[in-house]
């Protein structure tokens, strides 16, 4: 039901998140950012490492190691 | 179709800056291949080139079967090329400046500008003046 | 009736708070297009009517939980600063996330206003933003702005004038729900305990700050009488599925607002994300990023070029009428000491501006952020997160801004080993002694020659962190998370007012630190009375040659021991006490002439020389920042005893292996 991480998702593809699986700072962290559950989530690059992902109107690069944090469900799924 | 003129275009282009690069950078390593008149004997220069045709040519199998957004690549390479291009025209008119006030300008001759930095740019130019604007409004909607 | 108020600018990072900020006190503030370029508060002032406003420009900060020292500044002042009202200023393209903090904002009980700014870019997507409907949702007076084109000042000066004198303010706080409102209460029952607290901070912010973990709210407590209290109820609970419902909570209330007042046209990939895709793509993105580096170096040279032999000229003339005034030692005061010493460095201003338009540039690109991204694999494997990778390219342009763009990294390690490594980068003072020495000595490509000391430097600066993280400072740099700002063409005037800014700063040390210093060398090349000018004998040849021993392995003569000496001061002394020494004012271009026709030097000497220069202990002012910065005259002292070092240890190893390789004259 959590679904998969962020760090596995293909570029161009739109996803929720369904968790954080982070620290109590980190998770505040990206609450701030934008980034929590149930917030829609883009990834726009994923070329290497790190990727771009593309939350509520806003770009971040995130490490693959955050990414592999944040559970995801794929659109519709 | 508009989309095989872009094509067409990133391949031409791509091809036409990858080959000027590895000539500059061939004349640079082999000193006795003599350079053309139009094209230097430059490493780095040449390797500027090699990479903006590396860009241009990274869009076209995308572009070949439709991906969406493989045509960021033809833009990006036009940018670069036009940024580079206007660096050589900066960099050839600073010359021509410094001759003109302190030196003989009669010494200067027009061929000075036939480096493909600048003149290859001429090409981008029309490219960009067909498709900057759709790519700059938007067109991205995929 | 005039009265005084206190305003803060606060908001998430590259949301305009800086371009706001000039455009409602007419103060210019360095603005740029990446997260984090504002990393201390600056003040100014503005009449409104008849009220006096007091205008405070915060860092950038996502929320009031501070991670990093820029936006531990912004939260002290907003929360102990007591400012009358805070304008949160918010980017009217990304609303979900800027109005987080807005939820956070609201609980502290301040008078707040919120500037939607950016108005206009949001308005020519497409976005409908309906600002009444969002104040009567939110209870907060919205104002429409656009920073950029000075567009809704007055009336957000209208907003906070009213808001100043509403009292006492009502908390518009959020309901954060069954689970966690009984122990909300429960706190701040606990809290009154401690009258003194709760009459500085409100207590259900402060019960809200506990619940969600806050390390500066618990900090509070632990002096506080209502500690014991505060604790029993805290450990009964899950501290982490509490911030996560609060977390939840917020969310919801923004989700509920949200689409009432506006109508957006997100989510589809806009030709931002299309050229990131290309520009960070896994085998371009370094090759174009080392590309746009050559071509910024390329035009630096060629560009100057002529710039240069015009104030060169310039100076030739000048030159040629002190020669004939008199008496004669005022002939060559201004001579040697003002035209010679002062001149050689005004000579490389072009250079110097053309370098830092074009860092500007790349800043307010947005392209910045992206080499940030781009680098961080590389920078990860030399231990550093790549964040760090800004202040070693705004440390191209000088050292001073780039040691304060560190406050944004959040690891206190990582951000150590940044501030120690950036005196290696190359930054502008250094180039004239670069470019006179590389072109004197290396005619054929004294480009190459160039561009190879700044990959050094660059070298240097990766095994010195390699090294650090290796003894000194061990661990792993905080994971990547960054925010990539949307691209903008920059134009024309703000780079060139940017360059401007950095630039002057050149023109104002040549008239003041450099021509002081140039003088006391006049002086002491000139004294004791009846001394040769410039001769050993004089004081300025016995300090040389006192010290000369030292730097002899090197190869450097007096003339050059002295330069070194006094450029600690400002690198660019290092030209403006040898022109004054060599005393070539009479006939400017003449130091290349006495510099060429000196045994003592020869090209390996030359790039011993060049190559300390580089390394060599940083300027004053980066000293002052480092220690300003680092807190600890520890690490500063540190710093200049690692970098002398280094510069003497490569430029011996140049010096002793060009004489084996060549069989070079090294006394």
């Amino acid at each position: 039901m959590t679904g998969l991480p962020l760090a596995f998702v293909p570029a161009g593809r739109k996803v929720t998140v369904s968790e954080v699986r982070a620290g109590p700072g980190m998770f505040r962290r990206l609450s701030s950012m934008g980034l929590h559950p149930s917030s829609l989530v883009e990834v726009v690059c994923a070329d290497r490492g790190s990727l771009i992902v593309a939350v509520a109107g806003c770009r971040y690069a995130l490490s693959r190691g955050m990414a592999m944090k944040v559970m995801v469900q794929e659109e519709g799924a | 179709m508009k989309n095989s003129i872009k094509l067409f275009f990133s391949g031409i282009m791509g091809a036409l800056y990858l080959g000027c690069g590895f000539l500059e950078i061939g004349f640079w390593i082999v000193p006795g291949l003599a350079a053309m008149e139009v094209v230097p004997a430059d490493i780095l220069g040449g390797f500027v080139l090699c990479v903006i045709g590396l860009v241009f040519l990274a869009g076209v199998p995308g572009l070949r079967s439709g991906t969406p957004g493989a045509i960021a690549y033809l833009f990006v390479g036009l940018l670069l090329s036009l940024a580079f291009g206007l660096v050589a025209f900066l960099a050839i008119g600073a010359g021509w400046l410094e001759t003109a006030l302190f030196g003989d300008l009669s010494e200067w001759s027009a061929a000075e500008m036939a480096v493909p930095m600048l003149y290859l740019a001429l090409g981008s130019m029309a490219g960009y003046a067909a498709w900057g604007r759709e790519f700059f409004r938007g067109v991205a909607r995929a | 009736m005039s009265k005084k108020i206190t305003i803060a600018l606060a908001g998430n990072p590259n949301v305009g708070k800086s371009t706001l900020f000039t455009a409602i006190t007419g103060k210019r503030q360095h603005t740029g297009n990446w997260p984090g370029v504002t990393v201390e508060k600056k003040s100014g002032s503005v009449r409104h009517h008849d009220t006096d406003i007091e205008v405070v420009d915060l860092p950038g900060t996502y929320s009031l939980t501070a991670y990093s020292q820029d936006e531990v500044i912004a939260r002290d002042f907003i929360i102990d600063g007591k400012p009358d009202v805070v304008v949160q200023v918010v980017d009217a393209t990304s609303l979900e996330r800027n109005l987080y903090l807005t939820t956070q904002l609201s609980e502290l009980g301040v008078p707040l206003v919120i500037a939607l700014n950016m108005a206009d870019m949001a308005e020519q997507r497409g976005d409908v933003i309906d600002l009444q409907k969002m104040s009567k949702y939110l209870e907060i007076p919205v104002v429409r702005t656009v920073g950029s084109k000075g567009e809704g000042i007055g009336g957000l000066l209208d907003a906070v004038v009213r808001e100043s004198g509403t009292s006492p303010h009502h908390e518009h706080s959020i309901g954060y729900g069954d689970r966690v409102e009984p122990v909300i209460a429960d706190l701040i029952e606990a809290l009154r305990q401690d009258p003194a607290l709760t009459s500085r901070y409100p207590p259900r912010w402060l019960a809200v700050r506990l619940l969600e973990g806050d390390e500066d709210a618990e900090k509070k407590i632990k002096v506080s009488r209502a500690r014991d209290a505060i604790y029993s109820i805290l450990s009964g609970i899950d501290a982490g599925e509490y911030e996560a419902l609060m977390a939840d909570r917020r969310y919801e209330v923004i989700a509920a607002v949200l689409p009432q007042v506006c109508t957006t046209c997100v989510g589809e990939m806009t030709a931002s994300d299309l050229i990131d895709r290309v520009v960070t793509s896994r085998y371009l993105g370094i090759p174009i990023f080392l590309v746009l580096m050559w071509g910024a170096f390329e035009l630096t040279f060629t560009v100057a070029s002529p710039f240069m032999a015009m104030i060169e000229a310039v100076q030739e003339y000048l030159a040629g009428v002190a020669a004939g005034i008199q008496p004669g030692w005022l002939a060559t005061l201004i001579g040697d000491g003002l035209i010679g010493g002062v001149g050689s460095v005004l000579i490389f201003l072009p250079n110097i501006f053309i370098l830092l338009f074009l860092l500007a540039i790349l800043e307010d690109s947005g392209y910045l952020a992206r080499a940030a991204f781009v680098m961080d694999r590389l920078m990860y494997s030399i231990g550093l997160p790549g964040r760090s990778f800004i202040p070693m390219i705004v440390g191209f342009g000088c050292n001073v801004p780039a040691i304060m763009a560190t406050r944004t990294i959040e690891d206190t390690s990582d951000r150590l080993i940044t501030i120690l490594i950036n005196p290696f980068i190359s930054c502008g003072a250094r180039l004239p002694v670069f470019v006179l020495f590389a072109g004197l000595f290396f005619p054929e490509n004294p480009g190459t020659v160039i561009f190879g000391l700044y990959v050094l430097g660059i070298v240097v600066a990766i095994a010195s962190a390699k090294l650090f993280r290796a003894t000194i400072l061990p661990g792993k740099p905080a994971p990547f998370l960054m925010e990539m700002p949307p691209y903008r063409l920059p134009t024309a005037m703000t780079s060139v007012r940017h360059m401007w800014d950095r630039g002057s700063m050149y023109i104002r040390k040549a008239g003041g630190i450099i021509l002081i210093g140039a003088l006391v060398i006049w002086a002491l090349a000139a004294s004791p009375a009846g001394v040769e000018y410039g001769s050993a004998a004089s004081y300025a040849g016995m300090i040389g040659q006192a010290v000369q021993p030292l730097f002899a392995p090197l190869g450097f003569n007096w003339e050059m021991t002295v330069s070194l000496i006094f450029g600690f001061v400002a690198k660019e002394i290092v030209i403006a006490s040898l022109g004054t020494l060599y005393g070539v004012g009479e006939d400017a271009g003449a130091l290349e002439g006495a510099l060429l026709a000196d045994p003592a030097l020869g090209s390996i000497t030359a790039l011993a020389f060049m190559v300390f220069v580089l390394l060599y202990l940083p300027c004053i002012a980066t000293m002052a920042v480092i220690r300003k910065e680092t807190g600890s005259w520890k690490w500063t002292a540190f710093s200049i005893v690692f970098g002398t070092a280094v510069a003497y240890l490569a430029a011996f190893i140049i010096a002793r292996g060009g004489a084996l390789l060549f069989g070079g004259v090294i006394p």
